[in-house]
């Protein structure tokens, strides 16, 4: 079989599913904790706030997209900062996406070592979920996307109808009202309740491809905006099952108020195994497309070697590298790094394009008719 | 690149029909359903001074009908058909005693299934704080195992069958379970403990008790402020704690009329609403309780149901009586404790000052709380007959 030499096509209610099921992946597992740390009862505003920003990100990631409708980032990097510094931020998204594909892969694999199978090495789980994604990544970006259409609905809307199970246990009294303790806290958890939106800054890779470009800041916005609903659905049912002390100290909140559900006692016990047999799809389509987004941004650095040649020499590479970390918590401390990164390229990097084209063009190193074709 | 495709799904279907990597039979775990933990006296151990533990362990058998006798430290084991064997060991920590499990029994444990805790009271007053780790990081653990205190020692309290269920610890469980679910007493499970010791606020444990007859009984409450109990609570402060706490369940009522004689209502629903109100410095919380209830048994003979100003003043008096009951309860129980056992750190957080107030200076707080009681209790229901029989014997 040979790689689909068609390129793809992406309609807006597709647009919504990729960038949705890229953003809802491994964090969700953990975001309470760090949003409760900081704004404790507050925190289901903190991420309906982020969400916010996420869609002015988003927008301004789409209007520095917009400039050059017909490429990708890896095209028109050279053309905005310059061979090198292009070279260099088009290996920096190589990188970024390498990296969150390895964080993503280890945490899930931590979780379900630690909840699901205690003695099944790392390896053989990292390994297992790897084959998979490489299977679904092999021709291109279209299986992907349709696996994402057909498979994102249902399961989706299952984690959610299970988790409904947990808030049987709620205690309405955990809620307070909003801002007893000034606006600070709800702020100060942004930073790292942002980082959870992460994913969308994959239209810079996408964006060409994407069918109706008018509508593209519609289905970016929607995905967050379901994206955020469905945060703020589970920081507050961990925050009304579990309550906001419980819930700071726990490696996993999500997975600790999953363990609250039993549906008749001693029948269905170990809710938690549920909730990672959904939880799993969830993340299996976010390492997809970050990996892919790697193979196919040195891909289309590097001409030469194949897509399917990137994403067989990735597995081993991704493998290796998401073993280097000791335990979790040195795990936790490569998240966030990469979560730094990812900011950068989902706010300052769309900044820096606009500002490079907008000099470029003054100086007439650019045309202005960079826009042609931009219905497509 | 066919033969890779090929390569890909005979990996994947290798690595499904293989089953799970650490596949166990059902027989070759030891599923652990009880745990009981007493306070021994310290001993040296590796050299050192430590707190030591009689830990005893319950493993149900998928096999087994019926609990067996005492045999040394394995207690019900090697009868052929029992229900559970148990494992006591003596140790400074959990996770060593479950550890030394293996040596003894060639199957591998698991928690995943664990239905009780049950401490002893020398433990629980000395505190488990140096056992607490082990509950809450323990992957396997889970949040709805009930937690109690036993009153006595450990030993029979996991050898005690009930008729419907041969492995003790899962009578208990269920026993504790349907206490709480039935008569108006708060949940004292694992997420309750965790929750309370996390929100600094003090918690209850049932204290579970054998009878004159042998048989299990659970009819108080332990009180717990952090690690450490620091009380009892009879059966009667522990339905109005409940009632307090806004957990009314379908427990039943007993109201008093003449020479001992009763009145009992079983409540249908209720709501116990907070309102709280920052008089000058003295916080001062109104509870407002309304229930719903049915008589079920009315001693205090010769009265009439079938006039509706009867049954109204019937509702009046005993929400009296009720409401004089809780004040007078709240009353001992925070002169007792001057602390939080009434939930007050959650429910008021709607009113931001006093929530402010109760976080910071807890103690203070209650040293300065007045509160009051309103209760509405309504009778929905007479059951089948409208008339009591007559006081006199005679017809």
């Amino acid at each position: 079989m040979k790689e689909s030499s068609n390129p793809p096509v992406i309609s807006p209610l597709q647009l919504v599913f990729l960038i949705f099921g890229t953003i809802v992946g491994v964090g969700f597992i953990t975001l309470p904790r760090g949003v409760m740390e900081k704004a404790r009862e507050d925190a289901w505003i903190s991420v309906l706030l982020a969400g916010i920003v996420s869609i002015l990100a988003l927008w301004l990631s789409v209007r520095a997209a917009r400039l050059f409708p017909q490429d990708t980032l890896v095209e028109y990097n050279p053309k905005a900062f310059g061979r090198i510094l292009g070279f260099l931020f088009n290996l920096a998204y190589a990188g970024y996406f390498f990296f969150f594909t390895v964080t993503g892969v280890r945490t899930m694999a931590e979780v379900v070592r630690a909840e699901m199978l205690p003695f099944t090495p790392l390896e053989v789980i990292i390994l297992t979920m790897l084959f998979a994604v490489v299977y679904v990544s092999w021709d291109g970006l279209m299986p992907i996307i349709r696996l994402k259409e057909s498979g994102l609905p249902l399961t989706f809307l299952l984690i959610v109808f299970f988790l409904l199970f947990a808030f049987l246990e709620a205690d309405w009294s955990e809620l307070r009202v909003p801002f007893v303790e000034g606006i600070a806290p709800v702020f100060q958890a942004l930073p790292t309740t942002i980082y959870s939106y992460l994913g969308f800054e994959i239209l810079f890779l996408y964006y060409p491809f994407v069918m109706r470009k008018e509508k593209a800041l519609l289905g970016g916005s929607i995905a967050i905006a379901l994206t955020a609903l469905f945060y703020a659905f589970i920081v507050l049912g961990t925050l009304v099952t579990i309550g906001v002390d419980v819930a700071i100290a726990q490696t996993y909140p999500v997975i600790t108020m999953a363990k609250l559900i039993e549906v008749v006692r001693q029948f269905v016990e170990r809710g938690e195994l549920l909730l990672i047999i959904l939880w799993l799809p969830l993340a299996y389509t976010t390492h997809i497309v970050t990996l892919f987004s790697t193979a196919f941004t040195l891909q289309r650095m590097f001409p030469p070697i194949t897509l399917r040649w990137w994403l067989s020499g990735l597995v081993p590479a991704v493998f290796t590298v998401s073993l280097i970390p000791q335990n979790l918590i040195e795990m936790a401390a490569w998240t966030d790094k990469v979560g730094v990164v990812g900011l950068f390229f989902s706010t300052g990097y769309p900044l820096l394009l606009l500002l490079a084209v907008w000099i470029r063009r003054k100086l007439h190193l650019l045309p202005e008719q960079d826009r042609i074709g931009e219905t497509g | 690149m066919l033969w890779f495709h090929g390569l890909v799904v005979a990996v994947l279907l290798g690595m499904v029909m293989a089953g799970c990597w650490d596949y166990r039979e059902l027989e070759d775990r030891a599923l652990i359903v009880g745990l009981g933990i007493d306070e021994l006296p310290p001993a040296r151990y590796q050299g050192k001074e430590m707190r030591m533990y009689q830990l005893i362990v319950q493993v149900v058998e998928p096999t087994g009908q019926s609990g067996g006798p005492t045999q040394g430290g394995m207690i019900g084991r090697g009868q052929g058909t029992k229900g559970y064997t148990n494992f006591t060991i003596e140790t400074p920590s959990i996770a060593e005693g479950i550890d030394r499990i293996i040596t003894r029994s060639d199957r591998i444990p698991n928690l995943a299934h664990l239905q009780l805790i049950g401490m002893g009271e020398k433990v629980a007053k000395k505190g488990f704080n140096e056992l607490y780790d082990f509950f809450t990081r323990f992957p396997q653990m889970r949040r709805k195992t009930e937690m109690v205190v036993f009153s006595g020692s450990l030993p029979p309290f996991f050898t005690t069958q009930s008729i419907t269920e041969p492995t003790p610890a899962l009578h208990i469980a269920q026993l504790t379970d349907s206490v709480t679910e039935t008569l108006m007493i708060p949940d004292t499970n694992l997420g309750v403990v965790s929750k309370n010791i996390r929100g600094k606020t003090p918690y209850l444990m049932l204290l579970v008790a054998l009878d004159d007859k042998k048989e299990i009984v659970i009819n108080r409450a332990a009180v717990f402020e952090g690690f450490k109990m620091v009380g009892t609570l009879s059966r009667s402060q522990l339905t109005d704690l409940s009632i307090l706490h806004d957990e009314i369940q379908r427990g039943i009522l007993h109201f008093p009329c003449y020479g001992g004689k009763q009145a009992a209502l079983q409540v249908l629903r209720g709501k116990t609403r907070l309102k709280p109100d920052m008089r000058g410095n003295t916080p001062h919380v109104t509870f407002d309780i309304q229930m719903e209830t049915e008589l079920v048994e009315y001693q205090c003979l010769g009265a009439a149901m079938d006039k509706p100003e009867n049954i109204k003043r019937l509702e009046r008096s005993y929400s009296a009586i009720l409401s004089r009951r809780l004040q007078r309860t709240m009353e001992e129980l925070v002169k007792k404790y001057h602390s939080d056992l009434f939930r007050l750190t959650t429910r008021l957080k709607k009113d931001p000052a006093m929530y402010r107030e109760i976080r910071q200076r807890p103690k203070e707080f209650f040293q300065r709380l007045t509160f009051d009681m309103r209760v509405s209790l309504k009778i929905r229901n007479l059951g089948n007959t409208l008339e009591t029989p007559s006081r006199s014997l005679r017809p």
